[in-house]
C-alpha cells in the first residue's frame, strides 16, 4: 500500500494557493521551530499527534526534522541514516505515525524483485526452522520447533514465544491485528496468539460429529480484505476434512462463519478425503484456491479447487480439477497474472493456467522450452519437495536449494494470441546458491524470507538495487 | 518565530506542563517542568525547575545555562521525554560519558533503569560472549545477584566484576589484605562453640522486604563434619542465629550445598546436600525454619519416601522456584524433572514432568546436572547441553460441550546450541534477579574454563567496577548493592573459601570492609573487624566510586 499514492500533498497545496497562507502551521519541538502546512501535517494521518498539533511539543527536535522530511517527501532523508531505526520508530509511534510506513518501500506488489541474499537472522535453541509468515509490511514469524519468533519490520527486534504444540506446520502472521495463527498437523486446535504478549488468546477447534476428537490443522490462510481467517482442518481419525471460515473482523472474536469444503471417506474412496494442504486466497476474483494431494504407492494424486464464499456451502466450488498425470508437487495462484502456477510432480516441469479461461478440458499450459518429456515422465519424482510461490508478476519455484524465478516478459502481443511469455531465471549469485532444501518462501515488504531444511536460521533476501 | 513560543502560552497551563528553557552550553533547549522532574524530585533538573517557578514571570523568557556538554545534554533529554536512551547514543557515547553527566544532573537512577535488560527469557536466549579472567582463569565462583546486572568471578583468589554487557575484565591481584587467622571456633549467637576450625562451604544472601534487615546466610563445617547453617545480619555483621546443626556423620545430615532464602514467603531456608558415589547419587532436602532453627520437613533419597518404581533414582540436584513455593528436582538415573508444590509437602510429593516430544525423551541423564528456578522457568544442564522448561497455556476441548479448559503445560526447549554445549561441562548457573543473563561457567572437558553469558537480544551496561579479592580461592560469592539509599549505590560482595577461613565482605574501594571470622575459644560471639571497624553507616559508601 503507498502511503501517498494519489494524494500528492505538493499538487494539492499548489491548486488551493489562496489558502494556502492560512494553513501554514508553526510547531516549537524541544525548543527549536518548525513550519508546514496542514495538509503535510494531514500525511500523518487523522489518529496522529500532528493532525491537531499543540504549540510546543516537548521532543528531540533532531528526531522531528527527520519525521517531517518524511511527511513532506514521502521518503525519509538520507541524513536520518544516523539515526537508529529503532530509535525513528519509537519516536514516529510518539507521533501517531504508523512506523512501517516509515521503512515500507513505495515498490507495490506489481513491481518486480531483483533479490540478493542479505542477511541471515538467527533463531534461539537448537530446532530447525519449520514454518515462516510475513506480513504485507515485512513483519516476520517464524516457527522453530514448539516456540515462535516474531521479528517487527526492520528486523531487529526479536521476541520469541511458546506454544503448546509439540511442532508447529503451519502459521500466518495477523499483523495488522497484532496476532499469530498456528497449527500443528499432530495436535489438535488452530492457536491464536497475541503478538504483543505472546500469550494464547483462542483456540479454534473444529470436529466433525461431536464425538470425534477435535481436528488438526492443515494449512491456514486469510483474506484481509474480507477480514476472514480460513483454516483446513482434518479429522484426528483422518477420514473427514473441512475448511472453516472465521470472522476476523468484529473486535477479533474469531467466530466462524462457514464451513465447506466437508469430505468423507466411505468405503474405498480415498482421494475424496485428502484435505486441503495448501490455501490461497485470490482478491481481485474473490476465490479460494485449496489444493490437496496425496502421494501413494501408485503415484501422486490431488485435487485443486476453487471456491467463491461469498455463495455459501457446498455450492460455492466453482471449479474442481482432479489431478492425476503429473499431479502438482506445489500449485499457487497469481494475482497479478491471473493465472495458476503448478509444478508437476513427475516431470518437475512448470504449467501455467489462465484463470479466466478455465474451462472442461486440461487447463494447464507447460512454461519453458526444451524438450517435452512429460509421455515418459511417469514414475519418476522430478518434482518433489519444490515449492511455488507468487508475488507481483512473478512465480518463485524453489529445486532442492535453489529459487528460480519465472517473470513476464513484455512482448508485442498479436491480438489473436494472448498468450503470456514466461520466462525463467535463476535467482541469487553464483555464491548465493545452493545449500540446504528449501522448505518455504515467504514475501513480506521488499523482502523475500527462505525456510531451509535442518537450519535454526531464517534466510532474508533484498532487492539489490535498494541501497 | 512570532507565534511559536510566547503567543502559545495560555494562562489555563497547569504548573507541571509549565515550559522551561535551559541554554546548556550554549546551545537552546526547550522542555516542561514534568519532563525535568522525570528524573527524579531531587535531581539538579528538578531543583532548577523548582527554583524558576518562583521567580516572576518577566524572568521565564530567560533561559538558564548550565555550563555542561549540549550534546550529552540532549541524549539525557531524550532519556527524561521518552523514558528510554536513543539507540544511537549508545553509539556516539559511552557509558562512562552517559553516567558522569547523568551523575551532574542527578539522574543517574534513570539512567541505570534505562540502561537495564529485560529478564532473561529461556526460549529466547543466545550465548552473546564469554568471558575469560586474564590470569588464572580457572574461574571457581560466580554471582550474579545483585541489580545492576553484574557479574563477580572468583578465580583462584582473585575475583573480577564484569558490568552487565561483559565490558572489559580487570583485576588486580593483591594478597597483602589477608588475615591470618588460627583455628578457632565460630560461636553462634547460643554461645556455644563449634569444636575445629570452621570453613565455609556455603554463602547465601537473603533478602528481606525491609530493605536493611538483610541476612546473610552460610553454611559452616568443621573437619570432623560438624555442620551448621549461621545467618548473620548485613548491616551489624552479627550473628544472628544458629540453624540446624548437624553431626555430618552420613549423607543426610552432611553440610548444605544449597541454600534458598524463603524467609519471606515461609519463614525458612531450603537446603540441600547431594553426593556421589559408587551406586549413585544419594542426598537430602531440609527445609529449617528460621525462628527455632528446626527441620519442618525433610525427605532423602534414595529410600525416604521415594515411590518403588523410583527407588535408586535419586536426585541430582533441587532448587526452589519462590514465586511459585515449588521444589524441583532433577534424578540422576533417568534425568526426569519433578516438582513438588511447598504447600502440600508429603511424604512423596514429587510429580514427575512428562516429556512429549520425541526428540527429548532421551535427552540424558542428570549425571552432573544442575538446575535452576527463574522466573517460572526451571534451568536445567545436563551433559547434553542446557535446557529450559516453560510454560504455555493449551486450552484442551473435552468434547463433553463444556467449553475449553485452559492449563498449564511445561515445555522443554534446548538454551544451547549444539556447538555450545560442546563446550564443556556447565559447573554453576546464576540467573539475574532481575536483569538479563543467566551465566555459566565450564570446566575440566574444556580447555578454556569460561563464564558465558546468556541473554535475549538486548543487554546494555550497568558500571565498570571491580573488586580483587584475597589469594584464597572462593568458593562461594554472594553479591548485593545498596538498599538502602538507591541514590547512593553501595556494592558489596561476601565470598568464602572452603579452604580458607572466615567470610569477607567488600565495598566499591575494593578493600575489605570486614572479616566474618573465628574467634578465639572464649572469645565474643559474632564479627570482628577485619579491615576497618563497621559501624553501620562505614559501609554506605558514597558516589566516588564511579570515577574510580
Amino acid at each position: 500500500m503507498p502511503p501517498f499514492a494519489g494524494t500528492a500533498t505538493g499538487a494539492l497545496r499548489f491548486s488551493h494557493k489562496p489558502a494556502a497562507e492560512s494553513s501554514i502551521i508553526t510547531l516549537n519541538v524541544g525548543g527549536r521551530i518548525f513550519q508546514t502546512t496542514s495538509q503535510t501535517l494531514a500525511a500523518a494521518g487523522p489518529s496522529s499527534l500532528l493532525s491537531s498539533p499543540p504549540p510546543f511539543i516537548d521532543r528531540d527536535p533532531d528526531m522531528f526534522a527527520s519525521l517531517l522530511a518524511f511527511l513532506r517527501t514521502g521518503r525519509l532523508p538520507s541524513a536520518a541514516a544516523t539515526e537508529d531505526i529503532s530509535d525513528l520508530s519509537a519516536e514516529a509511534e510518539f507521533y501517531g505515525i504508523d512506523p512501517r510506513l516509515l521503512f515500507s518501500s513505495s515498490s507495490t506488489s506489481s513491481s518486480s524483485l531483483s533479490l540478493q541474499r542479505s542477511l541471515l537472522l538467527p533463531l534461539s535453541g537448537r530446532d530447525p526452522v519449520a514454518v515462516l509468515s510475513a506480513s504485507p509490511y515485512g513483519e516476520l514469524l517464524a516457527a522453530h520447533g514448539s516456540k515462535i519468533s516474531s521479528f517487527d519490520f526492520s528486523l531487529l527486534r526479536r521476541k520469541t514465544f511458546l506454544t503448546s504444540l509439540p511442532a508447529v506446520d503451519s502459521l500466518l502472521s495477523l499483523h495488522h491485528l497484532s496476532l499469530a495463527a498456528a497449527g500443528a498437523a499432530d495436535f489438535p486446535g488452530l492457536q491464536i496468539f497475541d503478538l504483543s504478549s505472546g500469550t494464547l488468546r483462542k483456540t479454534l477447534n473444529w470436529r466433525a460429529h461431536p464425538s470425534d476428537p477435535s481436528a488438526t490443522v492443515q494449512a491456514i490462510c486469510s483474506a484481509d480484505d474480507r477480514q476472514l481467517l480460513f483454516s483446513s482442518y482434518e479429522s484426528g481419525r483422518r477420514n473427514s476434512s473441512a475448511i472453516l471460515a472465521f470472522d476476523l473482523g468484529s473486535g477479533g472474536d474469531l467466530v466462524p462463519v462457514s464451513e465447506f469444503a466437508r469430505h468423507e471417506i466411505f468405503g474405498a474412496e480415498l482421494d475424496s478425503a485428502i484435505p486441503a494442504t495448501k490455501l490461497k486466497w485470490v482478491p481481485s476474483f474473490n476465490l479460494l484456491m485449496t489444493a490437496g494431494s496425496h502421494w501413494g504407492p501408485s503415484g501422486v494424486v490431488g485435487d485443486i479447487r476453487l471456491w467463491d464464499i461469498r455463495i455459501g456451502g457446498e455450492s460455492s466450488q466453482v471449479f474442481d480439477l482432479k489431478e492425476k498425470d503429473d499431479c502438482f508437487a506445489d500449485a499457487t495462484v497469481s494475482d497479478g497474472l491471473s493465472a495458476m502456477f503448478k509444478v508437476g510432480a513427475s516431470s518437475g516441469d512448470m504449467f501455467m493456467a489462465d484463470l479466466r479461461k478455465l474451462g472442461a478440458g486440461n487447463p494447464w499450459f507447460r512454461l519453458g522450452g526444451g524438450r517435452w518429456n512429460g509421455e515418459n515422465s511417469a514414475g519418476k519424482k522430478e518434482g518433489r519437495g519444490c515449492k511455488i510461490e507468487s508475488r507481483g508478476r512473478q512465480v518463485f519455484c524453489s529445486r532442492g536449494g535453489d529459487v528460480e524465478v519465472w517473470s513476464e516478459v513484455a512482448m508485442a502481443a498479436a491480438p489473436e494470441f494472448e498468450e503470456k511469455v514466461m520466462r525463467k531465471n535463476l535467482m541469487g549469485r553464483e555464491k548465493d546458491m545452493g545449500g540446504a532444501r528449501i522448505l518455504q518462501m515467504v514475501f513480506g515488504g521488499k523482502r523475500m524470507a527462505l525456510a531451509r531444511s535442518g537450519e535454526s536460521c531464517v534466510e532474508i533476501w533484498e532487492n539489490s538495487d535498494h541501497s | 518565530m512570532a507565534n511559536g513560543g510566547d503567543g502559545s502560552l495560555p494562562s489555563v497551563q497547569r504548573p507541571e506542563n509549565r515550559r522551561v528553557k535551559l541554554n546548556v552550553g550554549g546551545k537552546q533547549f526547550e522542555t516542561t517542568v514534568s519532563t525535568l522532574h522525570a528524573g527524579g524530585n531531587d535531581s539538579l533538573l528538578a531543583a532548577l525547575a523548582v527554583r524558576r517557578s518562583g521567580d516572576d514571570e518577566s524572568d521565564h523568557d530567560e533561559p538558564i545555562f548550565i555550563d555542561r556538554d549540549p550534546d550529552i545534554f540532549s541524549v539525557l533529554l531524550s532519556l527524561l521525554r521518552s523514558g528510554h536512551l536513543p539507540s544511537a547514543a549508545r553509539r556516539r557515547f559511552s557509558k562512562q560519558d552517559l553516567t558522569d553527566e547523568a551523575l551532574y544532573y542527578g539522574i543517574e537512577e534513570l539512567l541505570r533503569s534505562a540502561l537495564s535488560p529485560p529478564p532473561i527469557l529461556g526460549i529466547d536466549a543466545t550465548l552473546v560472549s564469554t568471558l575469560i579472567p586474564a590470569a588464572e582463569a580457572h574461574p571457581t565462583a560466580l554471582d550474579a545477584s545483585s541489580n545492576d546486572g553484574s557479574i563477580w568471578i572468583a578465580h583462584a583468589g582473585q575475583i573480577s566484576v564484569y558490568d552487565s554487557e561483559s565490558h572489559p575484565l580487570r583485576h588486580h591481584p593483591h594478597a597483602s589484605e589477608r588475615d591470618h587467622i588460627h583455628p578457632a571456633s565460630m560461636a553462634g549467637s547460643s554461645g556455644h562453640g563449634l569444636a575445629g576450625d570452621p570453613r565455609i562451604t556455603l554463602l547465601q544472601l537473603l533478602r528481606r522486604t525491609p530493605a536493611n534487615s538483610g541476612l546473610i546466610l552460610a553454611a559452616f563445617e568443621c573437619p570432623h563434619r560438624e555442620n551448621c547453617i549461621l545467618s548473620v545480619d548485613r548491616s551489624t555483621l552479627q550473628i544472628a542465629s544458629e540453624i540446624g546443626r548437624q553431626t555430618g556423620s552420613g549423607s543426610k545430615n552432611s553440610s548444605p550445598q544449597k541454600l534458598v532464602d524463603l524467609s519471606e514467603a515461609a519463614g525458612v531456608v531450603f537446603a540441600s546436600a547431594v553426593n556421589s558415589g559408587a551406586f549413585g547419587y544419594s542426598g537430602y532436602m531440609k527445609l529449617w525454619d528460621m525462628r527455632t532453627g528446626k527441620a519442618v520437613w525433610e525427605t532423602s533419597e534414595p529410600g525416604g519416601g521415594t515411590r518403588s518404581d523410583r527407588f535408586g533414582d535419586a536426585f541430582a540436584e533441587a532448587d526452589v522456584d519462590r514465586e511459585a513455593m515449588a521444589i524441583y528436582k532433577v534424578c540422576w538415573k533417568s534425568g526426569d524433572l519433578a516438582v513438588a508444590d511447598m504447600r502440600k509437602l508429603s511424604e512423596d510429593p514429587w510429580l514427575y514432568l512428562e516429556e512429549r516430544s520425541p526428540t527429548l525423551r532421551n535427552a540424558g541423564n542428570g549425571v552432573n546436572s544442575i538446575l535452576r528456578c527463574y522466573k517460572g522457568q526451571v534451568f536445567v544442564s545436563r551433559e547434553t547441553g542446557l535446557e529450559v522448561w516453560s510454560h504455555a497455556v493449551q486450552e484442551e476441548d473435552d468434547g463433553a460441550g463444556e467449553g475449553l479448559r485452559r492449563k498449564n503445560v511445561f515445555r522443554r526447549n534446548f538454551v544451547d546450541k549444539e556447538d555450545d554445549a560442546k563446550r564443556g561441562l556447565i559447573r554453576r548457573l546464576e540467573p539475574f534477579p532481575t536483569t538479563t543473563a543467566a551465566y555459566l561457567t565450564e570446566g575440566e572437558r574444556s580447555h578454556s574454563p569460561s563464564v558465558s553469558p546468556l541473554t535475549a537480544s538486548v543487554h546494555p551496561c550497568a558500571t565498570d567496577f571491580e573488586v580483587v579479592d584475597e589469594s584464597l580461592r572462593e568458593d562461594s560469592l554472594s553479591s548485593w548493592s545498596g538498599d538502602q539509599a538507591p541514590a547512593s549505590t553501595t556494592y558489596r560482595l561476601c565470598g568464602g573459601a572452603r579452604d580458607g577461613l572466615g567470610c569477607t565482605v567488600r565495598g566499591p574501594d575494593k578493600a575489605a570492609l570486614v572479616r566474618c571470622q573465628g574467634e578465639p575459644p572464649g572469645g565474643t560471639p559474632g564479627c570482628r573487624a577485619g579491615v576497618m571497624p563497621v559501624p553501620h553507616q562505614r559501609l554506605t559508601i558514597d558516589d566516588t566510586w564511579m570515577t574510580p
